[in-house]
């Protein structure tokens, strides 16, 4: 397994959600942190880090309440990386999925 | 803590930064306590969920650091890019290598002190004996059977001397480890999921 591979599945998780949606940062915080614990903090860097990779583009749009805030879009780049990402996944769970199930037939 | 203490932990954890940028990433973390505000959670909630701003700045700075290094080819930048990457899990081994040196430096000491008591005692014990048996004579300038005990009891200093660092050893060993598992858990655990 690609050592890199496990930086990525955060990476996988963020743009599979600005692949459905174009979202602002808390949001995404929010979404996240409600499946895996993680320091919400570490979002934003990720986020930069897809911003100079090129995978994402951001604007800003006004809200009715409070301040303006900067959504995050996916480019298409960014479209293909997640397709990638989302392969590379695939692969791996399944092989994990079926050595699981291996051993649980081993004992069974 | 509050919400202006975390953005001035932060903004001067990302110094190797440009203004620019250092605006754009404190202007998000604003955002976020702001939102997080509007949903009704308190800053010190939200500052404790983000974790903490120095770490986050280092991440910043060795991204940062890393593109430079692409951009602008040099060795200095190389040099400085990788330093941050291995992140600051290498400046605390600086600050602990010093240390380390002298703690192995008395080790050493510590080592040729208790050997050389250990070669001293028998020697002396020996001679000494030597002495009493009248095979020699001279050779030592204070009383032969002070001399035998002496060297016993030189040559149990040494052991215990050893023995002692033996055990000592071992102590530092494990603090040793621990502390690098603290600074992988410290320096690595916000990525944790």
């Amino acid at each position: 397994m690609n050592a890199q591979f496990k930086k990525g599945i955060l990476d996988m998780c963020v743009m599979a959600l600005l692949g459905f949606r174009d979202r602002y940062g808390y949001e995404l915080v929010h979404e996240i942190s409600q499946r895996f614990e993680i320091s919400e903090g570490s979002i934003y860097p990720l986020l930069r880090r897809l911003l100079t990779e090129g995978y994402v583009t951001t604007y800003l749009q006004e809200s009715g309440e409070g301040p303006a805030r900067k959504y995050y879009s996916l480019t298409e780049q960014g479209i293909a990386a997640r397709d990638e990402l989302i392969r590379e996944w695939r692969i791996f769970s399944t092989a994990v999925n079926d050595l699981i199930g291996e051993m649980a037939n081993a004992e069974g | 803590m509050q919400k202006d203490e975390y953005l001035k932990k932060l903004a001067s954890a990302l110094s190797g930064i440009p203004d620019a940028q250092k605006k754009d990433i404190l202007a998000d973390y604003a955002e976020h306590f702001e939102m997080g505000v509007l949903d009704g959670r308190s800053e010190e909630e939200i500052s404790e969920a983000l974790g903490d701003p120095r770490t986050i700045g280092r991440e910043y700075t060795a991204a940062a650091l890393v593109k430079n290094a692409e951009a602008d080819p040099s060795a200095g930048g190389l040099g400085r890019a990788i330093l941050a990457t291995i992140g600051l899990g290498l400046f605390n081994l600086i600050v602990v290598l010093i240390p380390l040196i002298c703690i192995i430096m008395v080790l050493a000491v510590l080592f040729l002190i208790g050997f050389s008591l250990c070669c001293a005692g028998p020697i002396l014990t020996g001679g000494a004996v030597l002495e009493l048996l009248g095979i020699v004579s001279g050779v030592l300038f204070f009383s032969a059977p002070a001399a035998v005990f002496l060297g016993i009891g030189i040559t149990c200093l040494g052991l215990l001397i050893l023995i002692m660092e033996y055990w000592l050893i071992r102590v530092l060993y494990r603090i040793g480890i621990r502390y690098l598992k603290w600074n992988i858990a410290v320096i690595h655990g916000s990525e944790q999921i």
